[in-house]
């Protein structure tokens, strides 16, 4: 694929601040690339470069092998859309009137009607993105998310090879954020748009992004795929916060989020059991996180009340855990509450050593709490579920 | 080739508000020719002026009351009418660029530029070489496009944003700083005096044929400016940004445009003084009536600009006959009451939807 868009080495700022330090990269044609990284850190500064509405300060931006330097405004238009998150509006041009704007960069002189070509495009962008219905609605009439299909609209009806998303999707609510990317991401795959998205949202630019580039202090922090780029360190680093990812449902993607700060090791999880009825129940001041087995239903969960199980049963504590065992018609349960956090992962490869240790047991419990990592020491648990196994085994015999 | 379906219903739709524009336009002529101490009938009036056109014989009229029309009231009303023009075109674009309901060249402050450098002219008695009787306007319009430039370099400095409230502000402020250097030349002013003051409160009596030559030639050349630059004022309502991104060369167009209602205002002002809020109402209206496209809003406000100066000074001499009042007397009684009601409606929006800019 050819090269769209090709940064080289390019600082650029206000007044004599340097906000964005040599920065090199390049964008493909047909590619979804997203921009990334803290408020400040560049973003924006780095994308009034490519319109030209910004002259960096060194280094060159080419445009489709051109410099961006040397287009005019009017050039620039033809080639490059901007969709903002926000519009100054003051009167209430209908939605017709906004999108036709956008064909200004074709248009001079005093009496040029809109012409056949013209209707055209905006025939098929306003069909496209279903505005057909609002052509002759005051814009300031429609919500927010409404609005900015309008924009975008107006970008489209430009022709662009290149749009450009400045956190297109920031106040809107999830729906038509997903409805906006969607028809942006339709337009990269079926008509080889070009798009470059500066994003506040991690998870969109990872769902829809192809690379991505990651930017701290105007610098860059790392350039690829999202799932190389999203990793925990590197967003931890680039945010400065305690991120943490986990892969999406149905998409090949990481989701990410982050933990609250100084969450480790301050909090102190208390959790008591409770008899209920005939069972025994683990109750918690904060949820744990759980993984079962053997009861049906979703593996992973979130509980603040944990029926561990009931019946006859024996126990191991220790500090790092608490182990218990059930016995209920003729049916071995194994409860594991641990002292500190635990991994789905690990928690799932603990649940296997188990079994494969000790077929006789069918149902598995395995839960922690947010907050300080605990490490298991494997053997010891076998030893310990091996003991409540002995003494069930004795008890019954007694 | 454009779609002829598109483009006759277009031409239809706009036909039909120009025609009604201009019918209104007309008949502010012939009531403002045909009222006054001597009434004369619109039947007369109408004959009186085609017997004026070349080769149109109207019958018998009697040479009195052609002289009346023609060298009297004519130039009067069609003073009116260019000046009314002048400012609400003016007003309709300094609206459109700043994306500001309540800008006008009255409450931007370039009237009282405009009127500095024509004061000046009268009080030092000034006529430059080339310019002849055109020292008056150019002067003004000179004071006109120095003060609004002064009005949006301050208001940049006090709001990057540009918010409305603070141009409007900025342009009280500079309003009050110019008036009083005309205060300053009245005070210091002695037989220019009565032509000082005269002309300061806004009349378009007792001016005749050669102030009518005297705006003309400014107000094709600023119309001009403007009609030119009407998907420009268009796209400025989304912002400087969004223009830049729809390919404009915003510095050069803003620079255009201010320019161009510049040239309007001092050709006004020059010819008839400071006649405030025709700039702010008449746009107003106008966009209510047909929407915000300047491609029409700017021609139709003009026109109707026209006509709403006709008849107020039509008002303004007949309300208390024999005397006359100065003609900015009735724009400021239905202009700042109208500037009231856009400030609270806006206002208002704002405390409940404070996303709006």
């Amino acid at each position: 694929m050819s090269i769209l868009i090709r940064a080289d080495r390019v600082s650029a700022g206000y007044g004599s601040e340097k906000i964005v330090d040599e920065l090199s990269f390049h964008v493909k044609k047909g590619e979804m690339y997203g921009i990334l990284g803290p408020n400040g850190c560049g973003k924006t500064t780095l994308l009034k470069t490519f319109t030209g509405s910004l002259k960096p300060f060194e280094g060159e931006i080419y445009v489709d092998g051109k410099s961006s330097g040397n287009y005019s405004a009017n050039e620039m238009a033809q080639v490059t859309a901007v969709l903002p998150q926000h519009h100054e509006q003051s009167f209430s041009f209908t939605v017709k009137e906004v999108v036709a704007m956008g064909r200004y960069p074709y248009k001079k002189g005093l009496f040029t009607f809109t012409d056949e070509e013209d209707e055209r495009v905006i025939g098929r962008v306003m069909e496209e993105l279903n505005l057909i219905h609002y052509r002759n609605t005051p814009l300031n009439l429609l919500s927010g998310g409404e609005q900015q299909r309008v924009f975008l609209a107006r970008a489209l009806v430009q022709e662009p090879r290149l749009l450009l998303l400045d956190e297109p999707t920031n106040h809107l609510d999830l729906s038509y954020q997903v409805g906006l990317m969607t028809i942006i991401h339709r337009l990269v795959r079926e008509e080889g748009l070009t798009v470059i998205a500066v994003l506040h949202d991690i998870n969109l630019a990872a769902m829809y992004c192809d690379r991505i580039l990651l930017l701290k202090e105007g610098r860059i922090h790392g350039e690829g795929e999202p799932c190389r780029m999203l990793t925990p360190e590197r967003l931890s680093e680039v945010y400065d916060v305690p991120a943490a990812t986990v892969p999406h449902p149905e998409v090949p993607v990481p989701l990410v989020t982050c933990r609250p700060f100084n969450a480790a090791g301050k909090r102190v999880p208390f959790f008591s059991f409770e008899e209920r009825e005939d069972s025994l129940t683990v109750v918690s001041d904060t949820p744990l996180r759980t993984f079962r087995t053997g009861h049906g239903g979703e593996p992973f969960s979130w509980e603040k009340e944990l029926p561990a199980g009931k019946g006859q049963r024996t126990e191991k504590q220790s500090s790092d855990w608490t182990l218990f065992m059930f016995q209920n018609e003729g049916i071995l349960e194994l409860t594991l509450i641990v002292n500190g956090s635990i991994q789905d992962s690990e928690a799932v490869s603990l649940s296997i050593l188990l079994a494969r240790s000790f077929p006789a047991i069918s149902v598995y419990s395995i839960a922690g709490f947010p907050g300080e990592k605990k490490s298991i020491n494997e053997d010891r648990l076998i030893q310990d579920a091996a003991g409540c196994l002995a003494m069930m085994k004795e008890e019954a015999k007694g | 080739m454009p779609k002829l379906s598109t483009l006759t219903a277009i031409r239809k739709q706009a036909a039909w508000k120009y025609a009604l524009a201009l019918i209104v336009l007309l008949l502010a002529v012939t009531v403002g020719t045909g009222i006054g101490s001597v009434t004369i009938p619109p039947g007369e009036v109408i004959r009186i002026l085609l017997q004026m056109l070349p080769g149109i014989t109207a019958g018998e009229l009697e040479p009195s009351r052609v002289h009346i029309v023609t060298e009297i009231r004519l130039p009067r009303v069609l003073l009116a009418v260019f000046a009314g023009a002048s400012l609400a075109a003016a007003g309709a674009a300094f609206q459109g660029l700043l994306r500001n309901p309540l800008a006008d060249p009255y409450t931007l402050g370039a009237s009282s530029g405009a009127a500095v450098g024509a004061v000046g002219v009268i009080y030092f008695g000034i006529t430059l070489p080339v310019l002849g009787s055109f020292t008056l306007p150019v002067a003004a319009i000179a004071g006109g496009i120095f003060s609004l430039y002064l009005v949006l370099l301050f208001a940049r400095v006090v709001s990057r944003t540009m918010a409305v409230e603070t141009i409007i502000l900025v342009g009280i402020v500079l309003s009050s700083f110019l008036g009083s250097f005309i205060s300053l030349m009245i005070a210091l002013s002695g037989e220019e005096l009565r032509q000082i003051i005269h002309w300061l409160m806004g009349s378009v009596g007792m001016r005749g044929w050669t102030h009518v030559g005297l705006i003309v030639p400014f107000f094709i050349a600023g119309s001009a400016f403007l009609l030119f630059n009407w998907r420009e004022l268009n796209v400025f309502a989304f912002g400087e940004q969004s223009a830049r991104h729809l390919g404009i060369d915003v510095k050069r167009k803003k620079q255009v445009i201010v320019t161009g209602a510049a040239i309007l205002t001092g050709a006004a002002v020059a010819v008839s003084g400071m006649i405030g809020f025709v700039g702010l109402v008449v746009p107003h209206f106008v966009r209510l009536l047909t929407g915000p496209d300047h491609k029409h809003l700017v021609p139709l406000s003009a026109i109707a600009g026209g006509a709403f100066l006709v008849f107020a000074d039509v008002i303004a001499r007949t309300i208390l006959s024999p005397q006359e009042l100065p003609i900015g007397v009735i724009t400021a009684l239905i202009g700042a009451p109208v500037f009231g009601v856009i400030l609270i409606t806006r206002l208002r929006d704002k405390a409940a939807n404070p996303r709006k800019v």
